[in-house]
């Protein structure tokens, strides 16, 4: 099972890795550029998570435990919460005294996902100090 | 809500790693539950009494108003 998700990890940034290629060969190297340095950062993070995973599990320890459940649920309620609430006031904020100015939607939704994943990340870290 | 996991474990001669191989829970997860940092699902309480041979009574105690989210 475990095997088989590695499998899909790699076979996803291998698709990602050939996307990137073919956009630097298409002429738009600034994203291609960027997303291929970006797979090789989530690379070299599976390669490392999956060590620790195997050391843990070669030692007897269970690395998804409970706890570990029970913090990442506690971290995906926490971050969605302050997520929700912060982009709340943006709007409100946004729609009184904003200026209106043109954005690309693509770009705005990256950097929304961004904010979500560091939100998560951040409260998972978090809760792991206070749990 | 309290417990008595550093005493006995202290008692058997065990490492925080072995016994969370016992109970089959990471190293991490014993270091909290022995801060008293984090409350264990029954299963758990269940798979750690019985590696000291206990009933879970003996191991977990509830203090009035010892509720917490962990």
């Amino acid at each position: 099972m475990a095997s088989n998700t590695r499998l899909i990890k790699y076979l996803i940034l291998a698709l990602m890795a050939g996307i990137a290629v073919w956009q630097i060969a298409a002429g738009n190297s600034p994203f291609g550029t960027g997303l291929l340095i970006g797979i090789i950062i989530a690379a070299g993070s599976v390669e490392i998570k999956q060590r620790r995973i195997s050391e843990l599990q070669r030692k007897g320890l269970n690395p998804y435990d409970e706890r570990a459940w029970s913090l990442a649920g506690m971290a995906a309620y926490g971050s969605i919460r302050i997520y929700a609430i912060s982009l709340a006031l943006i709007i409100l904020a946004g729609s009184i005294w904003g200026p209106q100015i043109k954005v690309n939607p693509y770009n705005l939704l990256g950097l929304c996902l961004c904010a979500l994943l560091g939100l998560y990340v951040g409260s998972y870290y978090y809760y792991n100090q206070k749990f | 809500m309290n417990n008595r996991l550093r005493e006995l474990r202290e008692k058997a001669g065990m490492t925080q790693e072995e016994l969370a191989a016992l109970a089959g829970v990471s190293r991490q997860t014993i270091i909290s539950l022995e801060k008293g940092k984090y409350n264990p699902s029954i299963i758990l309480a269940y798979s750690l009494s019985k590696v000291f041979n206990m009933s879970i009574e003996d191991l977990f105690l509830l203090q009035e108003g010892g509720r917490n989210n962990g």
